[in-house]
């Protein structure tokens, strides 16, 4: 038997370091400290660690210091509190001064929670443990920042440890909105400054500061407001100023929206960090409010905080005209920014105007096709008789030059939409995906800036190929003629007779050569190239426009040149595309009159009736007739015609979801 | 068939992948490439041995990767720059001509390369009596970023212990009139600098062991 004794000593001691090595581990957490080792209890350990005599150790490096303290009444209340002290402290084996300590390692917060977790997640214990989850997340994000970067020189060998910012013996982070909360909350900065001193001075005045720690105002920002808490990350890089641009917005709502919507914005927006944010004018930690003569933005100090990158090295200095440009602009506001409201007016009344008719006209067109084509059709076919022989004739309408123009006008208009469009609608997701192909913002706006140089050259060629035309003509232009582009009397007479068509109440008025809504589509490019052309120029060339005008132009320049794109666009491909491809006697689209340059007798008879009869009758039909389009041109045309609806339907599809989807952060 | 059609994709797929692969290898095989004619200044591995050269090998892959694309955009000066020698010795270029040629991708790869590499201090003389003052200098204003007398890679902030003491001088040239931006919470700190601090600065990074 008593050969026995030394086994079950032996067994024991193992069976005990085990424990003290496993100690540390989740599972055994609940342990009672007892067993850990003799007088491992909480009581023993505060009957020095509680303060009440002031103790002094000696550390491994030979200096004296305190004994930690706790404070026992708080530490109960944290959320460790039921738990004991060597549940933590694992490496404590002993009682005595100074302790002995075992093989174990110190308490880590990490591996301890991410084991609780992963407990958690085997027992299926998740959402009863959400806050351990919570915990886990934060550590994720812990990992990938700044302050888990090295710094061998520190105790914990990293730039900031869980234990720097929590204190891990007191750990309570109250419910969210209990006063309790408002309190913590402002505890904040006191504790991100233990290392951050120069920064906590600048907060104490500005106006944050102020805010939350005098005024003990919870909505004032601290430090993590900005910062995160755990995803912290050196602010000199983009992808977190990002972040902290939108976390200024996620309390400035209003301000963050007047941003968005300006050039600074949608750049920023797009995911790029090289426009203004919100702290490259008004401050990091240094905010003041406007009024205040500290203020970066106060009105003294406004253009040096411009000049800070508009500084004359690759963009020009930001000249006195920039003091009036309102960076928050919005269209609400009459009293502080009447230019916009003015413009913004405009704008909608416009667009009303525009689609409302419009829209209308295409609707109404459309139902009494199909009543038409439902019922009998009494549609009028051509005596053949007039048609002997012309089997292969068809007339030409429009010259090669006019087509090439409309192609490449086509062409370039629909890049101006899709690169301007992506800026317009930053906040989509498509845009940042469009952009990023593009290269970048620069270089789709340098593409932006070519395509409207082609556009704009065609119009200006057109100008000087439409004057030369007049002036040979001389005299003998009739301004108001058949062939002439400028409306006439007819045209009015016409619009009004087609809604009196559309809703029975009168013939289909027949056409000349062209139609009002041709006329239309011709002039709209002229109002378009002046807007729109003009904004744009106005943009181009900032410095020009800001030695001109004052900064506001800016901003009702940007709105206007916005929205009559989007008139623009919208238009296009709605009104333009149904009135020449997707109206019921066009279909199935294309219609590639503008491609082949001529269209079928019948159509054309039916379209532009009155200049057929005129043509026939002056005997001059024979000089438009052409042979018909070979084959592979018809086939070109239909092909070329298909990609660029397809082309057009996108564009109106990706438009249509930045107009009606919002920004979401 | 749709058997058929699933074996084509699968096979497709492996070819596609095959050929990454092969392309991936090709890439690592290139950085040396790249990175090939930087070293006629750099050094071997970007340990230079020019002092009017900066070390670069062993600076985080962040930091290599922003200051190269600082000098494709032309942010950081385009000082003119010797070929101290090879083939072309004697040519005049700059780091923007010579970053511009290289595409981000690029950049990035030469970063993660370098970034592996060890810093190797540069032997230089130094004033100790300077290097005392530049260290208190240094605790006081730059610590906070440039931790452990700015030899942590990890700081993102360059590598100042060790860097040739004509590069630091010109770098605080460049950051003094404006051609180089500073990061924001850095520039007040140096802008409060004495013209003997820095110089007290240069000696004191020179001298960390
Ligand atoms: C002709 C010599 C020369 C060549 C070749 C050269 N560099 Fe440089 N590099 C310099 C000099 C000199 C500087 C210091 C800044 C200056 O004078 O512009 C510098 C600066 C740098 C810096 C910034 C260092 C710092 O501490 O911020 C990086 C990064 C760099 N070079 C990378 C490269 C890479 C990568 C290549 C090859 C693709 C390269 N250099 C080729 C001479 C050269
Ligand atoms: C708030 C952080 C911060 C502080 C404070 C700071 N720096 Fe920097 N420093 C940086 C960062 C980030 C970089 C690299 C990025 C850059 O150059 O744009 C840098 C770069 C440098 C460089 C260039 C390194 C190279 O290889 O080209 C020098 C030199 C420098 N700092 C010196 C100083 C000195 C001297 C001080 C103190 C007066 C100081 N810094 C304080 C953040 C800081």
């Amino acid at each position: 038997m008593p050969a026995q004794k030394p086994a079950v000593y032996l067994l024991a001691w193992l069976a005990c370091l085990v424990i003290t090595q496993l100690a540390w581990l989740p599972g055994a957490m609940a342990a009672d400290a007892a067993v850990a080792g003799e007088g491992l209890d909480d009581a023993t350990c505060l009957s020095c660690h509680a303060g009440k005599e002031q103790l002094t150790v000696t550390n491994e490096d030979g200096e004296e210091r305190p004994l930690l303290t706790i404070d026992h009444r708080k530490y109960i209340k944290g959320v460790h509190g039921d738990m004991a002290c060597v549940d933590c402290h694992v490496e404590i084996i002993d009682s005595k001064v100074p302790h002995e300590y075992g093989s174990a390692p110190k308490p880590d917060c990490v591996q301890c929670h991410e084991a609780l977790w992963e407990i958690a997640k085997r027992e299926d214990l998740t959402e009863e443990k959400a806050r351990l989850g919570v915990v886990v997340q934060n550590i994720e994000a812990y990992k990938e920042s700044f302050h888990a970067r090295s710094a061998p020189s520190r105790k914990s060998g990293v730039k900031a440890h869980c234990d720097d910012c929590h204190d891990t013996h007191s750990f309570d982070v109250p419910p969210r909105g209990t006063s309790k909360r408002t309190e913590w909350h402002l505890t904040v900065p006191t504790v991100c400054s233990k290392c951050h001193e120069d920064s906590l001075e600048e907060y104490l005045v500005s106006v944050h500061g102020v805010e939350a720690t005098e005024k003990h105002n919870l909505k004032a920002a601290v430090c993590v407001d900005c910062h995160t808490t755990h995803a912290i990350s050196k602010t000199s890089r983009d992808p977190f100023q990002l972040l902290i641009t939108k976390q200024c917005g996620s309390c400035h709502e209003e301000e963050f929206e007047s941003y968005r919507d300006t050039y600074h914005g949608q750049i920023n927006t797009l995911g790029y960090a090289y426009t203004a944010k919100c702290f490259d004018c008004h401050g990091s930690h240094e905010i003041f409010a406007v009024d205040d003569p500290e203020s970066m933005v106060h009105p003294d100090n406004r253009l040096e905080t411009c000049q800070e990158c508009h500084d004359g090295r690759k963009i020009k200095k930001a000249t006195a005209g920039f003091l009036t440009f309102g960076p928050h602009a919005n269209t609400h506001d009459y009293e502080r920014y009447p230019q916009v409201w003015i413009a913004a007016k405009f704008m909608h009344g416009l667009l009303l105007f525009v689609f409302g008719y419009f829209w209308a006209h295409s609707l109404l067109w459309w139902y009494r096709e199909c009543v038409d084509r439902c019922g009998v059709k009494t549609e009028q076919r051509i005596r053949t008789d007039e048609l002997v022989g012309l089997e292969n004739k068809q007339v030409r309408r429009f010259g090669l030059v006019w087509r090439i123009g409309h192609l490449l006008f086509a062409l370039s208009v629909m890049t101006l939409i899709l690169t301007g469009m992506a800026v317009f609608y930053s906040y989509t997701k498509w845009a940042p995906v469009v952009i990023d192909i593009l290269g970048g913002p620069q270089m789709a706006g340098l593409i932006h800036r070519i395509s409207a140089a082609i556009m704009l050259g065609i119009f200006f060629l057109h100008l000087i190929g439409v004057s030369i035309h007049i002036a040979r003509k001389g005299r003998n232009f009739r301004w108001f003629g058949p062939d002439s582009l400028v409306p006439n009397w007819k045209d009015f007479k016409d619009a009004w007779g087609m809604f009196k068509w559309f809703v029975h109440k009168g013939e289909k008025p027949v056409f000349d050569r062209w139609t009002y809504w041709e006329k239309f589509d011709y002039w709209a490019v002229f109002w378009g190239m002046a807007i729109i052309g003009g904004s744009g120029m106005m943009l181009t060339f900032p410095d020009i426009t800001a030695s001109i005008f004052p900064g506001w132009v800016f901003n009702v320049v940007t709105l206007v040149h916005g929205e009559e794109a989007f008139l623009a666009a919208v238009f296009l491909f709605t009104v333009h595309f149904f009135n020449n491809h997707f109206r019921p006697d066009k279909l199935p689209p294309p219609d590639v009159v503008m491609f082949t340059g001529t269209q079928s007798l019948e159509e054309f008879r039916r379209d532009h009736g009155m200049q057929y009869d005129r043509l026939v009758e002056s005997g001059e039909l024979e000089k438009y007739l052409v042979d018909s389009p070979s084959r592979p041109m018809t086939l070109g045309s239909k092909i070329l015609g298909l990609t660029l609806i397809t082309i057009g339907l996108v564009l109106l599809v990706i438009v249509a979801i930045g107009f009606f989807g919002g920004y979401s952060p | 068939m749709k058997i058929h059609g699933s074996k084509y994709l699968t096979s497709l797929c492996s070819g596609l992948l095959l050929i990454a692969s092969g392309a991936q290898s090709a890439l690592a095989a290139d950085v040396q490439e790249l990175f090939e004619p930087c070293s006629v200044c750099h050094g071997k591995e970007g340990a230079s041995t020019e002092s009017n050269m900066p070390i670069i090998g062993g600076m985080s892959a962040p930091y290599l990767t922003d200051a190269m694309l600082a000098y494709k955009e032309k942010d950081w000066p385009c000082h003119e720059i010797e070929i101290p020698s090879g083939p072309d010795k004697g040519k005049k270029t700059d780091m923007c001509t010579i970053a511009d040629d290289l595409s981000e991708k690029e950049i990035e790869q030469i970063s993660e390369y370098l970034a592996a590499k060890p810093f190797v201090r540069a032997t230089q003389e130094f004033d100790a009596g300077l290097a005392a003052k530049g260290e208190q200098v240094h605790d006081a204003s730059c610590k906070k970023c440039h931790d452990e007398g700015g030899s942590l890679p990890d700081d993102d902030s360059g590598i100042l212990a060790g860097q040739w003491m004509p590069y630091i001088k010109q770098s605080f040239e460049d950051f003094g009139s404006g051609d180089r931006p500073m990061p924001k919470k850095m520039k007040p700190k140096f802008n409060k600098l004495e013209d003997a601090d820095k110089e007290a600065l240069i000696h004191y990074y020179a001298s960390v062991k």
